[in-house]
């Protein structure tokens, strides 16, 4: 429900309030239903549906659909299944988008890695991993820092920015390295982000639901990184490896 | 080079041996090339400090440690093929995959809630990892915080070790390490057990001391990668360990604010 009830005409708080006191109903009814329950047109509707921030009544419906289905509280949340999770992983990325992305850190002279918050540990790991295996990479937060690398980078560098929503300050940086025709790769959770629009390889992770998504996990992530970093080693220092099976 | 001396030998050297390790450490391709003489003169010592420098690190004199110097040398030449090998990466999947299930089994399952109880109960709480071991460290530091539960990180001695050696049975630390023999990570758990706090750790291997020495020991599989003896086992079990972790100090949150609660 909004702050302050001014923004609004007498029509559209009244669908406001129909929404309040019918909340579970009210997301199962199109806009005509919806407009004829509150006693108002179909483009009242929509016209508070804008003005809440949606794109449309289709949009504020699905909001309301989830607000039945509130976040998952940590009381409640079921037993993470970390396995299952890291299978999603590898069925959701193609293995040669990884092998591409490996074959590019191999080929180009800058790489920049931008995330920000918990994601930028899980990119920190990733350019630590790569510096131990000859590949210097240069790896910030999503920061102003970031913009002026972004802007002042060769034609040739490539860009990877992580972010589990794809949304804030990572996808305003992967927009303007796209704006400038750098080679973009994004790791994100989120199908719906626009991070997709401007990346060159678009790689998914899985992020497990909790109740704060300040604190989502990044495991998905951290696999694609992990994953980058291990096919890097073993195409490009192939000679050089020595490896051992883990057991228990 | 520093590296491969133990601390406690190390610190058995005078500051003008010390120097000239540093030296050594700065001129790696003079030393392997100079004798003794042409050494002390570039690092204006005598070739009695460098003799009694390599005896004290437990060698038998310059000789040895320009053949250790030159073998570092060999062993920094890690460089990127021109040739790419046909690795795919769905066996990196596959790896990271197999890893994940050899970690998730019940004996890692029925620890976590003891492990999770130690850390949200502990009075003071240290979180040490080194080397690539020091983010998934990082990674559960910054949840800590997040949830609101205080610690402390570190990723080297001597903080780690004047911190652990205040400690009493109502702390604990969380060490994580891949191969759990490296001696700060060792020692610190040392400090720790000495003081009869809990210590908890993550770690790839079942045999190593740490393990021994552990409270609460997790296991997180990692296959053993390295490239000319630099370390390069993956530590994404370590992260998916301290995510678990993650999830069960949210429940123990909640339960403890609904316990308070009734």
């Amino acid at each position: 429900m909004p702050e302050t009830a001014s923004r609004f005409t007498s029509a559209e708080l009244s669908v406001l309030r129909y929404i309040q006191d019918h909340g579970k109903d009210a997301a199962d009814l199109s806009a005509r239903e919806l407009a004829n329950a509150a006693g108002c047109s179909a483009a009242t509707v929509i016209r508070l549906s804008r003005k809440l921030g949606y794109s449309g009544y289709a949009e504020y419906r699905f909001a309301l659909k989830r607000q039945r289905h509130p976040a998952v509280s940590a009381f409640d949340m079921p037993k993470r299944d970390t396995p299952a999770e890291i299978a999603a992983v590898s069925h959701l990325n193609q293995a040669k988008e990884i092998e591409r992305t490996a074959d590019l850190f191999a080929e180009r002279d800058t790489i920049i890695l931008v995330g920000g918050g918990l994601t930028h540990t899980a990119l920190e790991y990733l350019h630590h991993y790569l510096f131990s295996a000859s590949c210097p990479t240069i790896c910030m937060p999503n920061d102003e820092l970031s913009l002026d690398a972004i802007s002042s980078a060769s034609p040739d560098a490539i860009v990877l920015c992580a972010s589990v929503s794809g949304t804030g300050s990572t996808l305003d940086l992967a927009r303007e390295a796209h704006n400038r025709g750098l080679f973009v790769i994004g790791i994100t959770s989120s199908l719906t982000s626009d991070l997709i629009t401007f990346c060159d390889i678009h790689l998914l992770a899985t992020s497990a639901p909790r109740a704060n998504p300040r604190i989502a996990s990044r495991l998905g992530i951290i696999a694609v990184t992990d994953e980058i970093a291990c096919t890097y080693t073993h195409r490009h220092l192939h000679g050089q490896v020595i490896a051992k099976e883990a057991h228990v | 080079m520093i590296e491969a001396f133990r601390d406690d030998i190390l610190s058995t050297l005078t500051q003008g041996e010390l120097d000239f390790l540093y030296f050594t450490e700065l001129h790696l391709n003079d030393i392997a090339s100079w004798s003794i003489e042409e050494a002390a003169a570039a690092s204006y010592t005598s070739a009695a400090v460098i003799e009694r420098a390599c005896r004290k690190l437990r060698l038998s004199g310059y000789a040895e440690l320009r053949f250790l110097v030159r073998n570092e040398l060999r062993e920094r030449s890690v460089s990127v093929q021109e040739d790419v090998s046909d690795y795919s990466a769905r066996t990196a999947q596959d790896a990271l995959l197999r890893e994940t299930k050899l970690t998730f089994q019940e004996s890692l399952l029925s620890l976590l809630p003891k492990a999770v109880a130690a850390i949200w109960q502990a009075h003071s709480l240290v979180l040490f990892g080194r080397g690539l071991s020091e983010f998934p460290a990082e990674y559960l530091s910054d949840y800590l915080t997040r949830i609101g539960k205080s610690c402390r990180r570190y990723l080297d001695p001597p903080f780690v070790y004047r911190d652990v050696a205040g400690f009493t049975d109502k702390d604990a630390i969380v060490i994580f390490s891949s191969g759990g023999r490296t001696i700060p990570v060792v020692k610190a758990a040392a400090i720790a057990k000495k003081n009869k706090a809990t210590t908890i750790v993550v770690c790839s291997d079942q045999e190593s001391p740490l393990w021994k020495m552990a409270s609460i020991a997790l296991y997180a599989a990692s296959d053993q990668l390295s490239i000319s003896q630099i370390d390069l086992n993956s530590r994404f079990t370590e992260f998916a360990v301290a995510d678990a972790l993650v999830d069960e100090l949210l429940r123990e949150k909640v339960n403890t604010a609904s316990s308070k609660d009734s």
